[in-house]
């Protein structure tokens, strides 16, 4: 009794592995015939629901020219004229016979103030007006105010943007979406190009940064994030590299931009994407 | 029961294996683990000015910072006459895009104004661009000939800001300075900016000097002399000219150089049986505590930048190679294997690396090894290489270079950390035992 039903397992489990590998050439294969290329056409795209509600296209973003000029950048990491520095004034004599004179004189200095440090670099490109949600509900919000009945285009809009994503994340579900290893490489092969390798840090190999980066369906740079920066940091605290090392894997992703050579019909895999920077020495 | 329980187990395990893969491909994640070691492209335009005296300062200031940069490797100064923009004002943002054209990441802008006939005041952002932000903005003020150290202050801040390490372009080096043929040579002590600008002598006359070495903390140096027919350690403190012998001992006295705090010398002294061992003078004291007590030939001890460790030479071994102790003297311990001698150990500032020369097979290299004996690595070789020194930030190494043959001459070199970017020190003549001073106050 007690054995019957493992028994039962192991006989099952081995006609089912059997017949797989018996059966193997069993099948008939099917008569050629003509492939008719067929196209899918989504009802959205002939109702006129979806024409009264068609997502404004996302254009192609360019980098900015300029930056918006600040009339007066106020030199606020720099030191009062108060605290300047009375920078060491040397007194350099001429060669001499008598060793007291041969004397350099090195006056009082004060330390030098620290530079300060932007770690985070802003995204290169604006973001693309269709994905802000924020920006046009504030604009919606506005709108409120002064004409009521435009509410409802905020509540169209926003399921206009749904829409859009769904589409894309569609577009990226099914078999074959999977990153190739060709893609990876290009990838990676980008990133040695842009990466300026903390290579002569001290302890280079543990100063580790992980990025998360959010790419728009252009291949342009949305957002760069450093992740697990405390976590990472205990692996080498004290290490006097680390901001640069941030500052350089930032810089690499928002250098290497745009990444138009990322396949279109798998932008699901990558529009969100971590990266960890690994310097290899 | 067992069984049941069994293909309960087996089922849930299915069932989330099943949901494992469902959700398996969340976020790709990828790791980048090459990186390229090119040089940063900067752009340093002439610092403006508001009269001709200024504007002139502006252009040498911004000659000797873009020569400083260049020299340190990292940094790859562009042509000035590629920029596309001319900025009238630094307190305006420069146009990014311009510069973005000419492949510059980062740029200094800078200028200097006139407060009084002997006054002037230097000021320069740095800027990176392609974040769009700036990165240090600093001020100066100084007398006009006091323009190239804050040049090499200038350099300094703009290293620190874009390699995350101290710079070392405001320090000196000490040398010495070598005349005549192999066989009656003079040799004389003598400083210089790192940069090879203004030479001078340190003392008078020719006495032979060897090994001057620098105290990390303060411009004071300690050096070798035959002044008395038996050669003795001296310290020399150069802001005052005073000098002074270490110590009266019988034997001589050898291979000095400072602890990391500066108030300690660790020394080498011959003892009656002609082998030497390490001892440490306390220089507010002047007491001396030896710490190596073996047979053989002890010397070339150098201080770890915590105070802990102490790095030597010894041929107790056999031949001459590297051992590291405590600073109180207690666990010796070997730390090359490599075939070859080991000599002249000395521990970085940074603390990660020993440099040290290696020799054999009638070839001398500059090398490096983790203070474990790991890792070790050739930077340099050639017929004969001596006495390396680091920079005050533990990035670059310098040493003498000796050509071959009767009429072989000394010659002082600078080589990074890596291996890369090897280059001869402008010296006024032949020059060799090179020390590196720390960053000036």
């Amino acid at each position: 009794m007690k054995l019957g039903l493992p028994i039962s397992f192991v006989l099952h489990g081995a006609a089912i592995f059997g017949g797989l590998f018996i059966y193997k050439g069993g099948v008939r294969p099917l008569p050629e015939t003509r492939i008719i290329p067929i196209e899918i056409v989504s009802v959205a795209e002939t109702t006129n629901i979806r024409a009264a509600v068609k997502a404004p296209k996302p254009e192609k973003i360019s980098p900015p020219d300029t930056e918006p000029m600040t009339l007066e950048t106020p030199m606020e990491n720099a030191p009062e004229e108060a605290d300047a520095i009375e920078a060491a004034k040397e007194v350099v004599k001429e060669p001499v016979e008598i060793v007291k004179e041969a004397e350099v004189k090195i006056l009082d200095a004060t330390a030098l103030p620290i530079p300060e440090k932007e770690l985070e670099t802003k995204p290169e490109e604006p973001e693309a007006p269709t994905f802000d949600l924020d920006k046009l509900a504030s604009m919606v919000d506005l709108s409120r105010e002064t004409a009521p009945e435009k509410n409802q285009q905020k509540v169209l809009q926003s399921e206009s943007n749904n829409y859009v994503f769904a589409e894309q994340s569609l577009a990226g579900s099914g078999e074959g979406t999977a990153m190739t290893v060709n893609e990876m490489d290009a990838l990676q092969s980008a990133m040695y190009k842009c990466w300026r390798m903390p290579a002569d840090a001290k302890n280079a190999e543990k100063l580790v940064v992980r990025l998360a980066v959010k790419i728009l369906p252009d291949g342009y740079v949305q957002d760069v994030k450093i992740i697990d920066s405390a976590r990472q940091r205990r692996n080498d605290p004290g290490n006097p590299f680390w901001d640069v090392a941030e500052q350089r894997a930032v810089r690499a992703v928002s250098q290497c931009g745009p990444y138009d050579f990322l396949p279109a019909e798998k932008y699901s895999q990558w529009k969100d994407m971590t990266l960890n920077f690994r310097p290899d020495v | 029961m067992n069984l049941k329980h069994f293909i309960i187990s087996l089922w849930t395990a299915f069932c989330a294996a099943l949901l494992t893969v469902g959700t398996a491909h969340a976020q790709l994640e990828i790791d980048i683990t090459k990186g390229n070691i090119d040089p940063t492209p900067i752009a340093v335009p002439s610092f403006l000015g508001t009269d001709t005296q200024t504007r002139e300062l502006g252009q040498q200031i911004a000659e000797v910072i873009r020569a400083d940069l260049e020299r340190s490797g990292l940094f790859k100064s562009l042509n000035p006459a590629s920029f596309l923009e001319t900025q009238t004002n630094i307190d305006y943002q420069p146009t990014f895009a311009d510069w973005r054209v000419i492949k510059a990441e980062a740029l200094v802008s800078g200028r200097i104004v006139k407060e009084s006939p002997t006054k002037i005041r230097v000021e320069f952002r740095l800027w990176d661009i392609f974040a769009g932000s700036q990165l240090a903005g600093l001020r100066f003020a100084t007398t006009p000939d006091n323009w190239r150290r804050t040049a090499h202050k200038a350099s300094d801040a703009i290293y620190k800001s874009l390699t995350g390490e101290e710079g070392y372009f405001d320090s000196r080096i000490v040398f010495i300075d070598e005349t005549g043929p192999k066989t009656n040579r003079k040799k004389r002590l003598a400083i210089m900016d790192q940069d090879g600008h203004a030479p001078q002598y340190l003392l008078a006359g020719s006495d032979l000097v060897l090994t001057p070495r620098f105290s990390p903390s303060s411009q004071k140096i300690t050096f070798m002399s035959y002044e008395n027919i038996t050669p003795h350690v001296y310290l020399l403190d150069i802001e005052t000219g005073r000098r002074e012998l270490l110590g009266n001992f019988p034997g001589m006295t050898f291979a000095p150089r400072f602890s990391h705090d500066g108030n300690q010398l660790i020394m080498a002294m011959e003892g009656k049986s002609a082998n030497s061992d390490i001892y440490i003078m306390d220089l507010r004291s002047r007491s001396t505590t030896r710490l190596t007590t073996d047979p053989s030939i002890d010397v070339s001890a150098s201080f770890s930048p915590d105070g802990r460790k102490i790095v030597f030479n010894s041929d107790r071994g056999g031949s001459p190679q590297l051992y590291t102790m405590n600073a109180d003297g207690t666990n010796k311990k070997r730390i090359s294997f490599g075939k070859g001698r080991y000599n002249s150990p000395v521990w970085s500032p940074r603390g990660d690396k020993i440099a040290f020369v290696k020799s054999g097979g009638g070839k001398f290299s500059i090398s490096v090894m983790d203070p474990d004996g790991s890792n070790e690595r050739q930077l340099t070789e050639s017929f004969s290489e001596e006495g390396p020194t680091w920079s005050p930030n533990g990035r670059v190494i310098i040493f003498s270079r000796e050509t071959k043959g009767v009429n072989g001459y000394n010659t002082v070199w600078s080589v990074d950390l890596t291996g890369q970017n090897l280059r001869k020190v402008e010296t006024p003549g032949k020059a060799s035992d090179p020390a590196w001073s720390p960053l000036l106050p």
